[in-house]
């Protein structure tokens, strides 16, 4: 029997069987894929439509157009970092409940080959109906977008429309990313079928540490291709150098502070909520980093453009620059509601998977007796404490950044700031949102015990 | 290989009433036409401090009749009252309570959770019950010393053999003091001789807490540790065994003051 053949006979008593993390797993996958494409495909309609405008030479008073342009470029590649660990996450998912299959298939003599197209035909098409689905997604949300004004004018329907071969080439690349993840996981089942089985895989750091290469790469290309000129160059580089210091920094010590903050939460816990959330942080400090760290560092982007469009307000009347900084606020904070959108999802997702690997302790848990709220709570504040600690740490880091530099007048006007804060609180409800949304999956695994 | 034969018998029958009856018991999974009949009739009852072991083959419904015993599913048709009270009249919430505080339970794998130590992992029932941390702590360590495991507190479940894991899954079933211990195949992924153990501290900890035990297996070496057998097939008790104590029954130490158990779980009694 050809590997196609197996995989579609798979598929068929796939579509009978009534495991529900099996069904879970899939539809968490397609979920992840989905908005890993539709959030992608609004990111570069936003970029187009300022390149749009730049081509066609509209502006609104002296702002340079390209200036917009470099701006949204550096937000989208901001946004990659999230954008890529969704994608890894449900490219992850993807592969969870697979390796036990796998290796029993291994087991039973299937060749390495069967089992990497069997697997690669299941991520693939996970992928495809995922990113499908973002599709609808993207045009279901435009019109939404559309009603952001950049340059002092509205964004049009046109103008955030990517065309089709964007669209096609947005699905081939969510269908890439995850056949490649599942490629890169098979590397394991095909060397020791037994070792999977037994759960014994060593951590693998992942391929999307490529990621700062290619966000290097592609910012010093979008800057020299927009600017034209090694001056503008030098601007970027050093606009950007700082930029990337402050996330760097973040990133470094974002799981260091988390495994702290999740060692004390632990050591004082006086309920069984708060200990096994901070038992889950300090175990996975970096995982936990994974899923608030993108907003972390868009709370820091979102935090200084505000601080700078308060700078301008302060300083200067100019009705142009005024438009400027204004939008410079707005898209600060614009980036930050993407962030928090792609964190809540990836925390959802995250959380989600790690409940279907541990269903057994979890069904067993409820099994003896344990209150699935006190469960519910303590997955919560696995999420709770570390998005507290990581906005915390980026407020604290604008302030510490901006302060010096802008000086007492950075709390003259209190309307930035509570627009700030508001945005902030936004982000954290949808992150909270999305972890509180894997009470389903929760109850999906013990919907057998209720009676 | 014969397997090595249990150094004490079963304890003997309680002199007590029955604190966990069950009464024309029925089960069916499913809805017609693709209906399963799990347990079709089945009478049952528990005393204070006794052992009793279900035997059976796969689908017999051994699981099924531990779930029910243990208010996990709803019946059918029957009843099953915990000390007179029937389980069905009782809340959700109740009878969650009931299986926390009155009930432990020792499952073949997945019980402990891989982020805790072996200490918080057997100090979670007392924590889930609102219990003060340090007692809880107190009361798992205490726990974790009976059963040969002191020194091992602070490791996690990955650094722990098969046997110290399972006997940490006992400590956690005996932490509440509870009255009844059900144990699904708990000697399931052991080898024979780590499962002798296991089974020895089982019954151990139970005889010394006073706990009623209730093990599923389709071993009859795990069986051979309790005073009766009962044997399930196709949904029904097809067979009862009781078993004789020994004179090896006297080597059991004595129960220990109530004092350890007593501001826990036993608190209600």
């Amino acid at each position: 029997m050809s590997a196609t053949q197996l995989w579609l006979l798979l598929r068929r008593y796939a579509r009978n069987d009534s495991s529900t993390s099996a069904r879970l797993t899939s539809v968490l996958a397609v979920i992840a894929f989905a908005a890993t494409s539709a959030v992608s495909l609004v990111v570069v309609g936003g970029l187009m439509a300022f390149i749009h405008r730049w081509q066609d030479g509209l502006k609104v008073g002296n702002n340079d157009p390209k200036l917009y342009v470099m701006l949204a470029g550096f937000a989208t590649l901001l946004l990659l970092v999230p954008l890529a660990t969704l994608g890894a996450a449900a490219a992850r998912l993807s592969m969870a409940r697979r390796d036990a299959r796998l290796a029993a298939l291994r087991l039973a003599g299937a060749t390495s080959w069967q089992v990497s197209v069997i697997t690669l035909l299941d991520a693939g098409v996970q992928a495809v109906i995922g990113s499908v689905i973002g599709v609808a997604g993207y045009l279901a949300v435009l019109p939404l977008v559309a009603q952001l004004s950049f340059e002092g004018r509205q964004l049009s329907l046109a103008e955030l429309w990517v065309g089709f071969p964007i669209l096609a080439a947005t699905v081939l690349g969510v269908a890439a990313v995850g056949v490649l993840s599942a490629a890169s996981s098979l590397q394991r089942v095909r060397i020791t079928p037994l070792g999977v089985a037994a759960r014994v895989s060593p951590p693998k750091l992942s391929i999307f540490r490529l990621t700062g290469l290619l966000v290097a790469a592609a910012g010093a290309f979008l800057s020299v291709q927009v600017m034209g000129s090694l001056v503008g160059l030098f601007v970027v580089l050093v606009f950007g150098g700082f930029v990337a210091l402050g996330i760097g920094v973040l990133n470094l010590i974002g799981p260091f502070v988390l495994q702290i903050v999740g060692r004390i939460t632990a050591s004082q816990a006086r309920s069984a909520a708060t200990l096994l959330a901070g038992r889950r942080i300090a175990d996975n400090p970096k995982a936990a980093w994974r899923s608030v760290g993108g907003v972390a560092i868009a709370t820091f982007i979102a935090g200084i453009t505000s601080l700078v469009g308060l700078f301008a307000d302060a300083a200067d009347n100019e009705p142009d620059v005024q438009v400027l900084m204004t939008d410079l606020t707005t898209g600060g904070l614009l980036t930050l509601v993407i962030a928090g959108v792609l964190a809540a999802v990836s925390t959802g997702v995250m959380q989600a998977g790690r409940l279907i690997d541990q269903r057994q302790e979890y069904r067993n848990l409820v099994l003896a007796g344990s209150d699935t709220k006190t469960l519910d709570r303590a997955r919560l504040r696995e999420t709770s404490i570390p998005l507290i600690a990581a906005l915390g740490t980026a407020t604290a880091s604008v302030l510490v950044v901006m302060v010096p530099a802008i000086g007492a007048s950075a709390f003259a006007e209190p309307t930035v700031a509570m627009i700030f804060i508001a945005s902030v609180l936004t982000t954290a409800a949808m992150v909270m949102a999305g972890a509180a949304a894997t009470g389903f999956v929760a109850r999906g695994l013990t919907a057998d015990l209720a009676q | 290989m014969t397997a090595p034969q249990p150094p004490f018998a079963p304890a003997p029958e309680a002199p007590f009433g029955p604190v966990l009856r069950a009464n024309a018991l029925t089960k069916i999974y499913g809805s017609a036409p693709v209906e399963t009949h799990a347990l079709k009739g089945v009478d049952l009852q528990i005393a204070a401090g006794e052992s009793i072991a279900i035997m059976g083959h796969s689908g017999s419904g051994k699981t099924t009749l531990l779930h029910l015993l243990a208010g996990v599913l709803a019946p059918t048709s029957g009843t099953v009252s915990w000390r007179g009270r029937d389980l069905a009249s009782m809340s959700d919430a109740d009878r969650t309570k009931l299986r926390r505080s009155e009930f432990g339970f020792v499952f073949q794998s997945g019980q402990l959770l891989p982020e805790l130590p072996a200490l918080e992992n057997a100090a979670l029932p007392l924590l889930l019950a609102g219990i003060d941390r340090s007692m809880s702590m107190q009361l798992a360590r205490e726990q974790l010393g009976r059963l040969g495991l002191a020194g091992l507190e602070q490791r996690r479940p990955g650094e722990l053999s098969g046997g110290q894991a399972q006997r940490v899954a006992i400590a956690r079933a005996l932490v509440s003091d509870p009255e009844v211990i059900f144990a699904d195949e708990p000697t399931g992924a052991l080898d024979q001789a780590t499962g002798w153990d296991v089974m020895r501290a089982l019954k151990e900890s139970a005889y010394i807490c006073g706990a009623a035990l209730v093990v599923v297996t389709h071993n009859p070496e795990v069986a051979h540790w309790c005073a009766r057998t009962i044997t399930m097939t196709d949904g029904r008790i097809s067979n009862v065994a009781v078993q004789q104590p020994t004179s090896l029954e006297a080597q059991l130490v004595p129960p220990p003051p109530p004092a350890i158990f007593g501001g826990v779980g036993g608190a209600a009694r």
